[in-house]
């Protein structure tokens, strides 16, 4: 608030500098004779500068009404009459004030206009033989023409004689002045309407677009730290069990499951890592499902050599794998086998993990696994990467991920 | 000496858990199960007092197989993590353990099972009668995702709906898979008479008795539900009731 607005200023005084540059140079060339013969250029600058500081003052204070009580967010019914209270009381203190304080300076244009046409109306009156004081006060004319040229010298000049045979003036043109100023000040406020409207759209559309890359930078994290705490918790487990049963397989469970943890953890700071590097993860984790499920569990493993350099997303063959294991293997009571592609197809990499079991097409219990998945992958690569997941006969499911060679 | 029975799909979890069972020499572990099925065989011969119980098991899960028992023996649950299944016990003492096991919590859920066996013990005795169920006994009563241990003596009524029966215990009513013909065979019939086709009652939880019309009589049991006795069963009941 205690900012000095710039950009509000620059308008206001460029849009009425343009303004009053405008009616200077056409009011100086339309009536250059006039201004040449008469003189009153002086007053008349004089004049149009206190008339564009009153506009911009009534306008200013107009904005910091509207600011103060936050016009722009009521209802339109409710602004419409604001609106038109806001211009009309702006325009009256505009033309009053300005009036107030030009008429008070000496070079008043509307004070030079009035001795001008005070002159004009006397020399009228003169040339008509009717400048006689007695004509006024005493003994009023009666005759037809002498009331005409009186009544004509009203109308031209705005200047008359009252009962007493002093001149009075009636000015018409103050009217004609407060309309104007009520459009002047109308179209200000249109502009200064339209431009926070516009304003506002531009940042609410600003502001939408950061909301959705934090959405999506939040959902890029939870997928990735997405480690099952069910595996975690019966892996430890079956650790204990096996240090006194078989010391060494515990120890390499450790190292295993710190693996597992760790690759979790750091995958939220790398956006993609090597296909052999998340192997080395499933082999770890594989190790460690068997591990719980011994025979119950069978992996076959077909990777292409060459595509181990590629680059995949971090811990989303994990994913897969784990599903896999979660809703396959761990739910059959003589288990099955895990079977792992990785290969080039055309100009894509592929990745397959199938395994024994069916899909459950009514399975609602599954769909986060499948759906983030999907997110990762259109967030990742722009739509040119697919994940389908199908039965397989009647005894197998496959995952499958393509994504293309170079991103 | 309590005789338990372990079931769970690891072979490694049951191990660990037999090994923290040594330091319980009340425990006697007679029997262990792989799976839901395993599981059930291994009760119904071994007959044991108490059952470890994995909850997640390849097939049947924990839950499922509980409701298939006749009987449900006490259960301790051990489970890894699972949110979703420990919400399942909202009410009943069921105690669970989280696997790894921590000796302590062990020693508690077992305690705490002595204490419940200790009151149960009257009961039981008086009901001794091979094959009955008595009121002491208890059965696992599973509705959507809630799951209870019943008692049957704070079950009020069983009312038959097509092969399942209704259980009235609380302010529950869920369904087991059971008809009515089946449940009566093997009730105490000292505690559980057959009102009429529809409907069992507890005799220990009626309100009142009204006499109805055609010689029948008219029961209305602590929950308000109103139960009408056929004329044959009315007479049988009065002979019990006079007893």
């Amino acid at each position: 608030m205690g900012k000095v607005n710039v950009r509000y200023w620059l308008c206001q005084i460029l849009g009425w500098g343009i303004y009053g540059l405008t009616l200077v140079y056409f009011t100086l060339v339309v009536f250059r004779e006039q201004f040449a013969q008469h003189g009153g250029e002086n007053e008349y600058l004089v004049s149009l500068g206190i008339f564009l500081l009153a506009g911009m003052l009534s306008t200013h204070l107009l904005r910091t009404i509207v600011k103060k009580t936050h016009w722009l967010k009521f209802s339109f019914n409710k602004f419409l009459v604001l609106f038109i209270i806001g211009i009309v009381g702006a325009a009256l203190l505009q033309s009053y004030g300005g009036n107030a304080i030009e008429h008070n300076t000496p070079y008043s244009f509307d004070n030079y206009i009035k001795k001008f046409k005070l002159a004009k109306a006397q020399k009228a009156e003169a040339d008509a033989g009717l400048n006689k004081i007695s004509y006024y006060s005493t003994a009023p004319l009666k005759d037809s023409v002498s009331l005409k040229t009186i009544s004509d010298i009203k109308k031209n000049t705005g200047w008359h004689r009252d009962n007493k045979g002093e001149w009075k003036y009636e000015d018409k043109t103050e009217l004609i002045g407060i309309y104007q100023n009520i459009l002047l000040i109308a179209l200000w406020f249109l502009i200064y309407i339209v431009y926070h409207y516009v304003e506002k759209n531009r940042k609410d559309q600003l502001d939408r677009l950061k909301l959705e890359s934090t959405v999506k930078e939040l959902e890029l994290k939870t997928i990735k730290s997405h480690i099952n705490p069910h595996f975690i918790f019966n892996s430890l487990n079956s650790i204990r069990a096996l240090v006194d049963e078989n010391p060494e397989r515990a120890r390499k469970a450790i190292t295993e499951l710190s693996n597992i943890l760790r690759s979790s953890m750091q995958a939220e700071k790398s956006e993609t890592v090597t296909l052999q590097r998340e192997l080395n993860i499933v082999e770890d984790y594989l190790a460690l499902e068997h591990m719980r499920f011994e025979e119950r569990l069978k992996v076959e493993m077909d990777i292409d050599p060459d595509t181990l350099n590629h680059q995949v997303p971090p811990m989303m063959l994990q994913t897969l794998v784990e599903n896999s294991i979660k809703h396959g293997i761990s739910k059959l009571v003589h288990g099955g086998v895990v079977r792992i592609v990785a290969d080039f197809k055309d100009d894509h990499l592929e990745l397959l993990v199938q395994n024994t079991g069916q899909l459950n097409v009514n399975a609602n219990g599954d769909g986060f696994g499948i759906k983030s998945t999907q997110d990762r992958l259109n967030l990742m690569y722009q739509g040119k990467a697919t994940f389908a997941i199908r039965n397989m006969g009647t005894n197998m499911v496959e995952s499958k991920v393509t994504m293309p060679v170079i991103i | 000496m309590q005789k338990a029975v372990i079931i769970d799909d690891e072979r490694l979890a049951r191990n660990e858990l037999k090994k923290l069972l040594l330091d319980f020499p009340e425990i006697e572990v007679i029997g262990e199960a792989a799976n839901a099925a395993e599981g059930l065989e291994k009760i119904e011969n071994l007959s044991p007092d108490l059952i470890f119980l994995d909850i997640q098991m390849p097939g049947k899960t924990g839950f499922d197989m509980l409701t298939e028992l006749e009987r449900a023996p006490h259960v301790i649950f051990t489970t890894a993590y699972d949110e979703y299944a420990l919400k399942a016990f909202e009410v009943n003492a069921l105690d669970y353990l989280m696997k790894p096991v921590e000796p302590k919590r062990l020693a508690d859920a077992l305690q705490k099972l002595h204490q419940a066996e200790e009151k149960e013990m009257a009961a039981t005795m008086a009901g001794i009668n091979r094959g009955m169920l008595t009121e002491a006994d208890q059965v696992f009563v599973k509705d959507g995702e809630r799951c209870w241990f019943v008692k049957l003596g704070e079950v009020r009524l069983f009312e038959s709906v097509g092969n399942y029966a209704k259980v009235f215990f609380g302010a529950n009513k869920p369904l087991i898979l059971k008809s009515l013909n089946a449940l009566e065979e093997r009730l105490d019939e000292k505690v559980f008479f057959r009102a009429n086709r529809k409907h069992i009652v507890n005799l220990r939880m009626i309100e009142k008795i009204e006499p109805y019309f055609n010689g029948g009589l008219l029961l209305e049991l602590h929950g308000g539900e109103k139960i009408e006795v056929s004329r044959r069963q009315a007479v049988k009941f009065k002979e019990m009731m006079s007893l």
